[in-house]
C-alpha cells in the first residue's frame, strides 16, 4: 500500500503551492524595498509609534523614500499619526494603493479598516472564543497581506511599527528574512530595562536578526521656561548599560509634551518643531540609523 | 491530508466541495479507478485553519484579490455564500454555484463591520455591481489558458464585459470577447 510520501500532490488543492505563491508574491514585493526596519519595545505606551512616525518624516525630509507599516494589528495608530486616517484604499493592477500620509508617505495600517479608534479588531470565526484562538494566525496572514499586497513601489526604507513585546518578532522575521534591523525603544525605568533585556536577547540571540540599537524615549524633559533639558527620572548610565548588552545606544528623546500635542492636533512633531532640542534628538537618532545602513 | 483508495492503491482526487455550513466543509474525493467516493467533513477548527491561511480546498482558480483574508474575514458574521467563496476554490465543483453571489465584504444588513471594511476600499472593489463576476465554468476555462497570457486574457474579457455592462462573465461572454479580440 502507498504511503504519504508516495503520493504526489494533495488531491487537487495544491495547498503547498498556494502557500508558496503567497511567499513568492511577498518576496517580489519586498525585493523593491532596500531597508526594512522594525521598531519594537518591551512594553506598550513607550512611544514606539511616535518614533516610527517621526523617523519616517525625518528620513523623508532628508530625501529618502519611506513607507510605514503598522504591524500593530490590534493597536493600530499610524494612519492617525501620519494624517492618513479615513482615507479610502483603492485597488489597481499593482495591488492595494496605500493611504498617503504627511509628505505623501505611504501608510498601511489596520486603522484604515476600522470605523473608530475604539473599534477592536475581530476576525470572523465560528464562535467568539475561536476568534481569540485564531487571532495569532489571522494576524500573520493580515501582516503578510499588508506587506505583499500593498503597492509600496520602490522604497529606500520601510518602517514597521511592531506590537509591544517580543512575541511577534519571530513572525516578522519569518515573513521578512532580509529584515535589515530592529530598533528597540524603551523608557527610563527599571522594569522596562528588564523587559528590554529580553527584547534584545530574543532579537540578537534567538532570532539572530540585526539590532540597530536602543532609543531611550521620554528621558528627561525640555523645560518650558528656559528650553533646556532636565532629568525626569535618574536614569543612571543607560548608555553604558546598553552597550554592555552588546548593542549600540542610539540616543535619548526627552519628554516633550509637544509630541503628544502634535499627535492630537494632527501635525507631526518634526514638521512643526524641526529645530527644537527634541527635533535635534530625533535627527541624531536618524543619523545613526542611516550610518547603520551605510546610507548618506 | 491525502486519501488513498486501498483496493486500487490509487490516490484519490478532489471531486467537489460543499459548504461550509455551520463551520464545516464537505470535501468529496473520488478514486479515479474504481470511482468510489468518500467525503471528508472538516470540523470548525480545520475550516478556520484554511481560512486563516487564506488557502482554498480545491485550489484557487483566479489569482486572489489583494488582501483577501482581511477583506473577507474582518467582520462579525458571514452569510453562507460568502464562506464558500472564501474557502472553497472552484477547481472542484461547488454546490449552489448559481446563486452564489460574488460579493466582497459589502452591505450585509446588521453587520457594521462588513460595511466598514468595504468602505475602506474605494468603489472599484467594494461595489459588487460594477465588477463582472466570473462563473465557475468561465474561470475553469480561463485556467486552461497558458499562464503567461492568462492575465492579459482575463483583463481583456473583464474590460469587454464591463463595457457591455455585463454583470457576469460566463462562457458565452468569453466566446463573444474571443471573437472581438481574435483570441
Ligand atoms: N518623547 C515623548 N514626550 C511626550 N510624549 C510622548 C513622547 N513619546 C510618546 N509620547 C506620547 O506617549 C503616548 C504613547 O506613545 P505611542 O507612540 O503611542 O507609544 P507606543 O506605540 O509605544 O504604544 C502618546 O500619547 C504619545 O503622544
Ligand atoms: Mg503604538
Ligand atoms: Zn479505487
Amino acid at each position: 500500500m502507498k504511503k504519504y510520501r508516495d503520493i504526489v500532490g494533495d488531491g487537487g488543492s495544491h495547498i503547498l503551492d498556494q502557500v508558496g505563491q503567497q511567499m513568492d508574491r511577498l518576496k517580489a514585493r519586498m525585493d523593491k524595498i532596500r531597508h526594512k526596519v522594525a521598531i519594537m519595545s518591551g512594553k506598550g505606551g513607550v512611544g514606539k509609534s511616535s518614533i516610527t512616525a517621526n523617523l519616517a518624516i525625518l528620513l523623508s525630509l532628508q530625501g529618502h523614500s519611506v513607507g510605514v507599516l503598522d504591524a500593530d494589528i490590534n493597536g493600530p495608530s499610524l494612519a492617525k499619526m501620519m494624517g492618513a486616517r479615513g482615507q479610502k484604499l483603492k485597488t489597481t493592477e499593482e495591488g492595494v494603493q496605500p493611504a498617503l500620509g504627511f509628505l505623501n508617505i505611504p501608510v498601511m495600517s489596520m486603522d484604515l479598516f476600522l470605523p473608530t479608534d475604539e473599534t477592536p479588531v475581530i476576525w470572523d470565526a465560528p464562535t467568539q472564543q475561536d476568534s481569540f484562538t485564531w487571532r495569532g494566525s489571522m494576524e500573520v496572514t493580515a501582516l503578510r497581506e499588508f506587506l505583499s499586497d500593498t503597492d509600496w513601489g520602490n522604497l529606500d526604507f520601510l518602517l514597521l511599527d511592531l506590537p509591544p513585546g517580543t512575541d511577534r518578532l519571530p513572525n516578522i522575521v519569518k515573513l521578512l528574512p532580509d529584515l535589515g534591523g530592529t530598533l528597540i525603544v524603551t523608557i527610563p525605568s527599571e522594569v522596562s530595562q528588564l523587559v528590554v533585556k529580553k527584547s534584545i536577547s530574543v532579537a540578537k540571540n534567538i532570532l539572530k536578526t540585526p539590532v540597530i540599537g536602543l532609543v531611550e524615549n521620554m528621558a528627561g524633559y525640555v523645560c518650558s521656561h528656559c528650553g533646556t533639558l532636565g532629568e525626569l527620572f535618574p536614569s543612571g548610565n543607560v548608555k553604558e548599560w546598553v552597550q554592555s548588552l552588546g548593542i549600540p545606544f542610539l540616543g535619548k528623546i526627552p519628554f516633550d509634551s509637544r509630541i503628544s500635542a502634535s499627535a492630537d492636533s494632527g501635525t507631526p512633531f518634526l514638521l512643526e518643531y524641526p529645530d527644537s532640542l527634541t527635533g535635534q534628538a530625533f535627527r541624531e537618532i536618524g543619523k545613526k540609523v542611516k550610518e547603520f545602513f551605510k546610507v548618506s | 491530508m491525502k486519501f488513498l483508495c486501498i483496493d486500487c492503491d490509487e490516490p484519490m482526487k478532489i471531486k467537489r466541495t460543499e459548504g461550509p455550513e455551520e463551520g464545516s466543509l464537505t470535501v468529496i474525493f473520488g478514486c479515479p479507478i474504481c470511482q468510489r467516493d468518500i467525503a471528508l467533513l472538516t470540523n470548525p477548527w480545520e475550516t478556520q485553519l484554511l481560512r486563516s491561511m487564506d488557502v482554498k480546498v480545491g485550489g484557487k482558480t483566479v489569482p486572489a484579490e489583494p488582501m483577501s483574508m482581511i477583506r473577507t474575514t474582518l467582520t462579525q458574521k458571514h452569510e453562507e455564500s460568502k464562506d464558500k467563496q472564501t474557502i472553497l476554490g472552484s477547481a472542484a465543483e461547488t454546490q449552489n454555484q448559481k446563486d452564489q453571489e460574488f460579493q466582497t465584504s459589502d452591505s450585509r444588513p446588521g453587520c457594521p463591520f462588513s460595511q466598514i471594511v468595504s468602505d475602506a476600499f474605494a468603489h472599484n472593489t467594494s461595489s459588487s455591481s460594477k465588477e463582472p463576476v466570473w462563473t465557475v465554468e468561465a474561470e475553469r476555462r480561463l485556467e486552461r489558458i497558458p499562464g503567461f497570457v492568462r492575465p492579459m486574457v482575463k483583463k481583456g474579457v473583464e474590460m469587454y464585459a464591463r463595457e457591455r455592462g455585463y454583470s457576469e462573465i460566463n462562457e458565452a461572454v468569453m466566446d463573444e470577447a474571443k471573437g472581438r479580440f481574435g483570441m
